[in-house]
């Protein structure tokens, strides 16, 4: 399989990614000295959750990743088949332009409710992110705990053993 | 083999100088530069000019347009039309389609058995037939016709479709798949999975054309600075998300900026006094309209190439595209032409860094417009696909 052969064009003064993680730096901060104690941090922004972390399933990252990507795309077109009646000379275009607006009406008030739900949408994802991200950290966690339990029993099993020479020892 | 690199069939389901769809556009672009360069070059093609009625509006049989000869073939008239709609409803929100109502969709599309019996009949003639785009009748029948001499050119993107069962029997089926960027193969081989050997990014080629920024501004007396979004006018291409990031940011930033917008659709926008709607542009306009600009925005997350991007970059225009379409960032990332914006707030900091500085906005634009003519002119891309014909061959 052929490789990307697209050339880059390379600007010593004009670095996009570097620009870009200037921006989200300065975001960051700026969200850090703006923070409420009252407020959760996570509310300015959908949080990454890493699926190269292997915690979950991969289905379970990709549904997470589609509910992200997917969370505002729910308004609604104009969607308008021709009928016979609009073949009609005059009258056909005048009901063709009064069903429109009609259509448009409808729509104006379904995409309003499409707003409250997406609104809805992202903050479920949110918290749906935050919780995996914060679940991923507990078995982390769990995983450094039970590490950390395995290095004491053993410390435990040489202090034994120390002090089963010590006291054997001759005065 | 006749001419350099064989005698090649073009099927797409509307051709003609009006149509300006982008893989419609993409497939009239190659059709003329490889006819251009010596090859034998057919389009095989139905009657059709509106893609939601699908009625037949050209007269079926051969003509010539811009050296290219195109032979019309008319479309099926016996879709059930109520089905389609109700099943294209089902996807739009996201509900799981059965294997038998993917079928149906595509069973209730676009068809021209016309066409299919030329195919049958006449596909001997052609070395290789390429079907553009992936998500319509004729390139699904037509390709499982002459499977082995078949290129599906996809223009692929992350949407329902794309997982359909039929989608994948019919991009592992045929004899390779040409993809408009590398991120468009990425996706059809690490998310979709998609195995064939004979896959290829070929991408579309430009002619170094740039537009008259000051006609434009004449002509509409528009004297602030503005950002452009050039497009159909609908939820697909996220437009209504650009539109409220916009005017978020003019409420919290007092300044001259507008939003103009070359299109049109179905997408009802809010009537202020710094958002422009100019309609559909095409031609040199659109090319002025580019050369004005301070800055183009591209929101859509689905895109297989972005014509638009390439466009204003040849007027040395920079950028911002959505974080989240892998080819508009890839294009960004590669041409140190444009930023991108995941959220509300990263928009309105490229915005803002991007009026602050004229002297980056100029060079990113200058970026660009070399990422383009190094990348994307006819000569190179012809070279691509003459190197990809020797395998498909």
């Amino acid at each position: 399989m052929a490789e990307d052969d697209i050339i880059e064009i390379r600007d010593p003064e004009v670095d996009v990614e570097e620009i870009m993680q200037r921006i989200r730096e300065r975001l960051r901060q700026r969200a850090g000295k703006k923070a409420d104690p009252w407020l959760p941090a996570f509310a300015s922004e959908v949080p990454q959750v890493d699926a190269s972390a292997g915690v979950f399933t991969p289905e379970m990252y990709y549904a997470l990743q589609q509910a992200r990507e997917q969370a505002n795309k729910i308004w609604v077109d104009l969607l308008l088949t021709e009928t016979a009646t609009q073949r009609i000379p005059f009258l056909g275009g005048l009901w063709r332009r009064i069903r429109r607006e009609a259509h448009n009406l409808v729509l104006f008030y379904v995409n309003i409710l499409a707003a409250n739900q997406a609104a809805f949408n992202n903050h479920v994802v949110r918290i749906l992110s935050e919780l995996v991200g914060k679940q991923e950290k507990l078995l982390d966690q769990e995983d450094a705990l039970k590490q950390l339990r395995e290095e004491i029993e053993a410390l435990r099993a040489d202090l034994k053993e120390l002090q089963a020479l010590f006291s054997a020892r001759p005065e | 083999m006749a001419g350099d690199g064989g005698r090649i069939a073009i099927v797409v389901p509307r051709y003609g100088e009006e149509i300006l769809g982008g893989a419609e556009t993409l497939a009239r672009g190659l059709a003329e530069n490889l006819v251009d360069r010596g090859l034998e070059v057919d389009v095989l093609t139905t009657c059709a000019r509106d893609h939601y009625t699908w009625q037949n509006y050209y007269r079926p049989g051969s003509e010539i347009i811009n050296h290219v000869h195109v032979r019309r073939f008319p479309v099926n008239r016996d879709r059930d039309v109520k089905r389609f709609l109700d099943l294209s409803r089902k996807i739009a929100t996201h509900q799981e389609l059965t294997t038998e109502e993917q079928y149906g969709w595509i069973n209730e599309g676009v068809h021209s058995a016309s066409l299919y019996d030329y195919i049958d009949r006449s596909g001997g003639l052609y070395d290789l037939l390429i079907f553009v785009p992936y998500l319509f009748g004729t390139t699904y029948y037509g390709s499982t016709i002459r499977p082995e001499k078949s290129i599906i050119w996809p223009c692929l993107h992350d949407e329902p479709y794309a997982y359909f069962e039929a989608t994948r029997t019919m991009l592992e089926e045929c004899r390779g798949i040409m993809f408009n960027s590398w991120p468009e193969m990425e996706f059809a081989k690490e998310r979709l999975r998609i195995v064939n050997d004979g896959m290829r990014v070929i991408g579309f080629g430009f002619h170094g054309v740039t537009g008259v920024g000051v006609r434009f501004r004449k002509k509409y007396r528009i004297r602030e600075r503005f950002i452009v979004y050039s497009g159909r006018l609908e939820a697909a291409k996220n437009l209504p998300l650009l539109v409220s990031y916009f005017t978020k940011y003019k409420d919290l930033n007092q300044n001259d900026l507008l939003l103009i917008l070359m299109g049109t659709g179905p997408e009802i926008l809010p009537r202020r006094r710094d958002i422009v709607q100019l309609g559909f542009k095409q031609g040199q306009e659109k090319l002025d309209a580019y050369a004005a600009a301070t800055i183009l925005c591209q929101p859509s997350v689905n895109e297989s190439f972005s014509i638009v991007l390439m466009e204003s970059w040849l007027n040395e225009v920079p950028t911002l595209v959505h974080d989240l379409c892998a080819v508009t960032k890839y294009h960004c990332q590669k041409s140190n032409g444009g930023l991108y914006f995941g959220n509300y707030e990263e928009f309105e900091e490229c915005v803002n860094l991007l009026l602050e500085r004229p002297d980056l906005r100029r060079q990113m634009g200058a970026n660009g417009r070399r990422y383009v003519l190094t990348n994307y002119n006819w000569d190179r891309i012809v070279g691509k696909f003459k190197a990809a014909l020797e395998v498909w061959c």
